[in-house]
């Protein structure tokens, strides 16, 4: 929430506020820095006074606000698949899986290395993007719905291959005792105890990626991925390669998931199939569609809420609840409702508000084009004698013809 | 435009039915033998009693089979109609055994074999009455409210709203059922079974074979033969064209949900005969098995969708023969991904790759 | 986990329940030196070997009052040769950390007792299909089963496979289907009731033992629920943790952090001997309990109003051998 006050102030006169977004476009990295720092220090003060404080101690909300960061990442990872490219990808937990196990054998007493964490985090990255490009190449020349089920797929078989293939993988029990990262300079030790460096060098991670995926959006690259979108046929027939256009975007969500793999599997220490089940991809899914696919800083807000309320709030409530004493309602597990809750977040979302909490600008539009077309279609009336209204029926041509966005080939 | 399989416009519609009925003959057989080959083989069999176990097999993977050839019936029918991937339908699968097991249980109120035959037809009977309107209609409802609004949006929007309607059903059922397995009673013997080459083949398989098929069968007529079903093959084809024509695409759309409804409700019934327990994520995967089912046949394509079903059964049925369960959903997607990547178009697919 | 360590105000905790939970929360208790006492932990690898070294970074923290898989599961592989003179087995498990590690164990001990494993196959818990497996577990005539896993996992399915294919010999599992009578929701004699009758299962603890039944009855009597499984051993825990505070608190220790290591030296003392419900206990270096006993149930179709039971038969105690 805070990240979008200060990168894009809704408040005072559209003069000083064009003013300062033309500014913050111009000097994209050093808006992304200064709004960081900001945001940071705000997260490093707030859980010391009330009614953070009370919640958690300041310790806890850190380590909290360093796991959110791995799903910050996660998310502005995804974005780049669905909300740049228009792609979508349900197995993208596979690439967070392969970052976790990367750092895993780099790492730990099962493989008897110890290597340094930062080289391990491009390395970590590097392999998640060699398989993301291995799963894309093949498969983006297929339709858009086919790359969905594909990853479904592929997301499935990651876990089962690092379950089943126990010798390398020790199973089910995971690879355990992973070693942390050594001492860094400025953020110093990293112990279980004080998640505090943790949390700055995962403040630290997400403005690189957040600088480097902002750049790669204002760049050629990101018109293509936006030409693609909206207009596959029309982007080909402009001489853009969509299938390598497409796979970019597939290995630089895949790299980004690699990152926040690195990152995860040195906090948690261990790392076992079940932590990348299909319910991670669709959280993160949850929290790009809910942010809003195509806002870099809305998808890193989306993530940061959305997992607050997933960490956080519903263990909260069913402390407060449990404290009320409210009869029916103590015997109510919150947690358990999460996922409903995202289901039902996300069909909302679809009907109602397609571009997310934190739209962009273009997403917007996009997504609404189709409303403005179909319009009085919608009305069960005209619907059922679609046939004999020549007004309407244009129309439904427009709207259903073979330019509609994220259709392939 | 995908297209769903139109028999009627072969020249000879029975040669071709006759046909087909002959490959399918050959390829069970030709299983059963592979299998008893692999199973004394590699499985440490000796030769004679592999051949009752590898028949045993076969029928096991004819029972698990059609019931992913019914789900899948339903995922291949609004891909061709809409082209949509319901990743709810596996839910509505698991809600129709849920159903299934609710009328089931209040009837019977235990969980014993019902051997008085008349008893047991009209139970049977009762419980697909009941399931499979409610779920039918369910489905239908489904569509109505989340997916039509959206039949016009950008293709991600009701994919991802599938998606969340999937979350939806699969927690509705977790809050409701909780979290383990439920008992879904077994009302139908166990122990009747038939001895055939000195295996015990037990009725309740063949009656799950039978009643899929009875039900294909019925689907198969109803697309080539009634008004009602033309409509539907005409709008697959093209729904500008069809709509033209005089036919009522939403109609024809809800119809197709209801067929895709009441075919998993008659799945969810079955399950629930065969394997005695139901629980809140039995979608998922049966969803994915049988929605690779409908695109190894060929999306869209209702014949192939029910040998896709039928293929993916054998495939998890040959990974527990030979003791490899564990693999099997690794066997599965390793052969979705092949079958994308070679042969998009699925076995019996039409040229769904090339539109647009 | 992060939470209750940052707490001064918390010196110890009871649990968790969960191996793979364990797993989880061990390195950060660890670090903070926070007692932690399991009443129903029995994978092995949280106290034995390189795995559970892994977890660690200071002294150890973690103690169990139940005996762990390395004995459970052997338990059971002596119980089926010896009492129920079944010579061959089909293993089959979940694929899970508790599951596959303790059918591990048990296909040793079988094996090193002479016994024949004709098979171990592995089925997560997402498997659709119980009937094609048991078909081919009849194929390969075993005269028993050992399932390790939980119900959930499969536990119930597989019984009821296996009664389907008419495979019917004993079905033996470890404390993970022992998760109460006929009468618990989700328990496996709940869900596998009629095909049970040939079930046994095990638990990694006393049975028995010096009033259990007024333990029963004041149980069910505060909770409105039988006590079942490790309920004695949650209590047993317990009794640890307030031992090992009266102990501590004779230190006067001057703070909290203080209070919090006291209380974790005092608790782990491998020289210390708890008199608890459950009996006499000393915890070795590693946390695990000097009670190496395991005991074993098997189905009682009269018990809880005709719902069915597990009934206590024997048990198997290791440090007699």
């Amino acid at each position: 929430m805070t990240a979008m006050t200060s990168a894009r102030p809704t408040t005072g006169p559209s003069s000083p506020r064009a003013r300062l977004q033309a500014f913050a476009h111009l000097h994209r990295s050093a808006t992304i820095i200064a709004s960081m720092v900001l945001i940071t220090v705000a997260m490093i003060l707030l859980p010391q006074v009330p009614p953070l404080s009370f919640i958690q101690r300041s310790d806890a909300w850190y380590d909290t606000f360093a796991n959110a960061g791995v799903f910050i990442l996660l998310a502005m990872g995804l974005n780049v698949v669905v909300g740049l490219a228009g792609l979508l990808d349900l197995g993208y937990a596979a690439f967070f899986a392969i970052g976790s196990y990367t750092y895993a054998y780099s790492n730990s007493p099962f493989s008897h290395q110890n290597l340094p964490f930062l080289p391990m985090l491009a390395v970590g990255a590097a392999v998640a993007a060699v398989f993301g490009i291995a799963l894309g190449a093949p498969t983006l020349r297929l339709r858009g719905d086919y790359l969905a089920i594909m990853t479904l797929g592929f997301g499935e078989i990651v876990p089962i291959m690092f379950l089943n293939l126990d010798k390398w993988t020790e199973g089910t029990n995971g690879i355990g005792g992973i070693f942390r990262p050594e001492p860094l300079p400025l953020l110093g030790e990293f112990t279980p105890l004080s998640p505090f460096a943790y949390y700055i060098l995962s403040v630290m991670i997400v403005t690189l990626a957040m600088i480097l995926l902002y750049r790669m959006q204002d760049s050629r690259i990101g018109r293509a991925w936006n030409a693609i979108r909206e207009d596959e046929l029309a982007a080909a027939a402009n001489g853009i390669n969509t299938v390598t256009t497409k796979l970019l975007a597939f290995a630089i969500g895949a790299t980004t998931a690699g990152f926040a793999g690195v990152f995860n599997a040195s906090k948690l220490t261990i790392v076992s199939p079940e932590q990348f089940l299909f319910a991670v991809s669709f959280s993160v899914l949850a929290m790009v569609i809910l942010g809003g696919m195509g806002n870099i800083w809305g998808v890193a807000a989306g993530a940061f809420v959305v997992y607050l309320i997933q960490i956080v709030l519903l263990k909260q409530l069913n402390g407060i609840v449990e404290n009320l004493n409210v009869p029916f309602l103590t015997k109510v597990n919150f947690l358990d409702y999460q996922y409903l809750l995202f289901g039902i977040a996300l069909v909302l979302m679809m009907l109602f508000r397609p571009e997310g909490l934190f739209p962009s600008q273009r997403r917007r539009r996009e997504l609404h084009i189709a409303d403005e077309l179909e319009g009085p279609i919608d009305e069960p009336g005209v619907i059922g004698s679609m046939g004999e209204t020549p007004g309407a029926d244009e129309t439904f041509n427009e709207a259903a013809g073979e330019d509609v966005p994220g259709h392939d080939r | 435009m995908t297209a769903i399989a139109s028999p009627a416009a072969q020249p000879n519609p029975l040669s071709r039915g006759i046909r087909m009925t002959v490959i399918a003959v050959v390829a069970v057989v030709a299983y059963m033998l592979i299998l008893w080959v692999l199973l004394f083989g590699l499985g440490g069999r000796t030769v004679a009693n592999a051949f009752p176990e590898a028949l045993q097999q076969t029928v096991n993977a004819l029972s698990i089979g059609a019931i992913y050839a019914l789900i899948a019936l339903g995922y291949t029918m609004v891909y061709g109609i809409i082209e949509l991937i319901n990743f709810a339908h596996g839910d509505i699968f698991m809600l129709g055994a849920f159903l299934a097991t609710v009328f089931i249980a209040g009837i019977t109120g235990n969980n014993d074999a019902v051997t008085n035959i008349p008893l047991l037809i009209v139970l049977l009977l009762g419980a697909l009455v009941f399931t499979m309107p409610i779920i039918g209609l369910l489905n239908v409802g489904i569509e109505r409210a989340v997916y039509r609004p959206l039949r016009h949006a950008p293709r991600l929007a009701p994919l991802i709203t599938a998606v969340g309607v999937s979350f939806i059903l699969q927690n509705v059922a977790l809050t409701i059922a909780g979290s383990g397995d439920r008992k879904s009673p077994q009302i139908f013997p166990l122990d009747w079974t038939i001895p055939i080459g000195g295996a015990q083949v037990s009725i309740l398989s063949i009656f799950i074979f039978v009643l899929a098929m009875l039900l294909m069968l019925a689907l198969q007529a109803f697309v080539s033969r009634t008004r009602l079903g033309r409509a539907m093959r005409a709008t697959a084809q093209d729904q500008e064209a069809s709509a033209l024509m005089g036919v009522d695409a939403n109609q024809t759309i809800s119809l197709t949900f209801l067929i895709g409804g009441v075919l998993a409700a008659a799945a969810g019934l079955v399950w629930g005969l065969r394997f005695g327990f139901v629980r809140f994520d039995l979608g998922f995967n049966s969803g994915l098995k049988a929605f690779t089912a409908a695109v190894l046949g060929g999306i869209g394509n209702i014949t192939g969708a029910v040998i896709g079903g039928f293929i993916i059964g054998f495939i998890e049925n040959g990974a527990a023969s030979l003791g490899y369960s564990r693999w099997s959903e690794f066997l599965v997607f390793v052969i979705l991904t092949l079958v994308l990547l070679f042969k998009p178009t699925g076995i019996l697919g039409q040229l769904t790759g090339d539109r647009a | 986990m992060t939470k209750i360590v940052g707490d001064p105000n918390y010196i110890a905790v009871v649990g968790p329940v969960n191996s793979g939970v364990a797993k989880a929360q061990i390195p950060i208790s660890n670090a903070a030196g926070l007692l932690q006492c399991s009443p129903s932990n029995t994978n092995t690898a949280l106290t034995v070997g390189d795995a559970a070294k892994a977890l660690r970074t200071k002294p150890n923290n973690y103690i169990r009052v139940v005996t762990n898989d390395a004995i459970q599961g052997p338990a059971a592989a002596a119980y089926i040769i010896t009492v129920l003179k079944k010579t061959s087995v089909y293993i089959i498990d979940d694929t899970e950390t508790f599951g596959k590690g303790i059918a591990d164990s048990f296909e040793a001990e079988f094996k090193k007792r002479g016994g024949t494993v004709v098979k171990h196959d592995a089925a997560p818990k997402t498997t659709q299909d119980y009937v094609s497996i048991m078909t081919a577990a009849k194929a390969l005539n075993p005269q028993s089963i050992y399932f390790g896993g939980v119900t959930a996992s499969g536990g119930a399915r597989i019984a009821l496979a296996a009664a389907q294919v008419g495979l019917d010999v004993p079905f033996v599992g470890p404390d993970g289907i022992n998760d109460g009578s006929g009468d618990t929701k989700d328990s496996f004699l709940n869900l596998a009731n009629k095909v049970a009758k040939n079930a046994y299962s095990t638990l990694a603890g006393p049975g028995t033992f010096e009033g259990k039944d007024k333990f029963d009855a004041d149980y069910k009597k505060e909770y409105g629920i039988d006590a079942t499984g490790y309920a004695g051993q949650g209590y047993a825990c317990t009794q640890v943790v307030l031992d090992a505070l009266a102990r501590a608190a004779k230190t006067n220790p001057k703070d909290s952090a203080a209070l919090r290591e006291a209380v974790r030296v005092a608790g782990t003392d491998t020289t210390y001997e708890y008199t608890l419900d459950v009996g006499k206990v000393k915890f070795d270096a590693n946390g695990d309990t000097s009670q190496l006993i395991v005991s074993i149930y098997s189905f009682d179709p009269a018990a809880a109003k005709g719902k069915g039971d597990w009934k206590y038969e024997t048990q198997v105690d290791a440090a007699q051998k």
